[in-house]
């Protein structure tokens, strides 16, 4: 693979990270979904800088130009990240729907509190 | 004026110890401490139990895990004005005799949070947990030193103390995954201070504990770059 490509290749992986980290820095994303981003990443760099780890793969799917499979590589990351949120926001919403329900019980518990209260001051206030 | 004194106790699934712990705290003369024990969506008959005793608890719509759980506590002590919080393991691991002795360093402002360890007296006896266990506490905290500069000895204890200054950054920021170690991270990096204080810590006698295998590698590397995350994090 040219040494040109892998050089922006790693360039880019890199700033990914960077991105990443400074937005863990300022709290906009949690330390726990930036572990992902980061093995994803770190991964792809170990792989284009050692394309020799990946052995035989390349020449078993028959991809002819080393680029193609660092490419083929970072669509496989995307895709892993991409499932992992879908789950993560499968299950807020599932969360979220939750807590709208439990939160409206609440609030008709309340009111129905409140009811009770001026039921009671009215029936004071006529004896 | 008296200090507000509480002692958070999270719970899942503790249905047969619940009890017992807050008995043991209850029944010991020497402290007149609230409690309140956060229910963490057991799914057992820990509510049960706690509403039938009438033991003052907050029971939480869904599970949160420790950290969640916990982070409760702490949010019910800020908005209740409270000086100090311990945490104490509703397993009853943790012995109320030993809650004293880690409320003193907070009392005589001699830092902001206290943890009750396990490990820094070589001698001492109770139940210290499996070698495994050891060996993956010690390597917590070789990289909790290397972000802070700070020798933690027990870094996964739940049995700690914090003052009015750590409950109020608790309350709204608490890590949820990997809570002890990684909150101790915390409080150092925003210039606070930890001391350690001896306790003897029992065996857990029914139930089963939430953390599985200290030995999985993969919790080590998690809990590392936990660590390091939490470490580079900027505080306003």
């Amino acid at each position: 693979m040219a040494p040109q490509l892998k050089v922006i290749a790693i360039v880019f992986l890199l700033l990914i990270l960077f991105v990443i980290t400074m937005f863990v820095k300022r709290s906009k994303i949690s330390v726990r979904y930036s572990l992902i981003w980061y093995v994803i990443c770190i991964i792809l760099i170990a792989l284009t800088l050692f394309p020799e780890l990946l052995g035989d793969v390349t020449n078993l799917l028959k991809i002819r130009v080393a680029s193609n499979m660092i490419f083929a590589l970072m669509l496989v990351g995307l895709f892993v990240i991409n499932i992992s949120l879908t789950i993560i926001v499968s299950e807020q919403k599932e969360q979220i729907r939750n807590l709208i329900q439990e939160l409206s019980i609440v609030k008709k518990k309340m009111k129905d509190n409140e009811n009770k209260g001026v039921k009671n001051e009215r029936k004071n206030t006529s004896n | 004026m008296k200090e507000k004194i509480l002692i958070i106790i999270p719970a899942y699934n503790e249905e047969d110890n619940i009890l017992k712990t807050y008995n043991s705290i209850k029944t010991n003369k020497d402290y007149d401490y609230d409690i309140i024990v956060i229910n963490d969506g057991s799914t057992d008959r820990t509510r049960k139990i706690l509403e039938e005793n009438n033991i003052p608890h907050i029971s939480l719509i869904q599970n949160l895990g420790i950290g969640g759980a916990v982070q409760t506590g702490y949010k019910y002590a800020y908005k209740n004005g409270y000086d100090y919080a311990i945490q104490f393991d509703g397993d009853g691991q943790h012995d109320i005799n030993y809650v004293k002795d880690i409320l003193e360093p907070l009392k005589n402002k001699e830092c902001n949070m206290v943890i009750g360890s396990r490990f820094i007296k070589k001698d001492t006896e109770g139940f210290k947990s499996s070698k495994a266990r050891r060996l993956g506490i010690s390597i917590i905290s070789f990289f909790i030193k290397l972000v802070t500069h700070k020798k933690i000895y027990d870094t996964t204890s739940g049995f700690r103390a914090i003052d009015r200054n750590i409950i109020r950054i608790f309350a709204f920021d608490y890590p949820t995954d990997y809570p002890e170690p990684v909150s101790s991270v915390n409080v150092l990096k925003r210039h606070y201070t930890i001391k350690e204080v001896p306790v003897v810590m029992h065996e857990r006698t029914g139930g089963t504990s939430s953390i599985h295998a200290l030995k999985n590698i993969d919790y080590m590397i998690n809990v590392i770059l936990a660590i390091i995350m939490e470490s580079i994090k900027r505080y306003k």
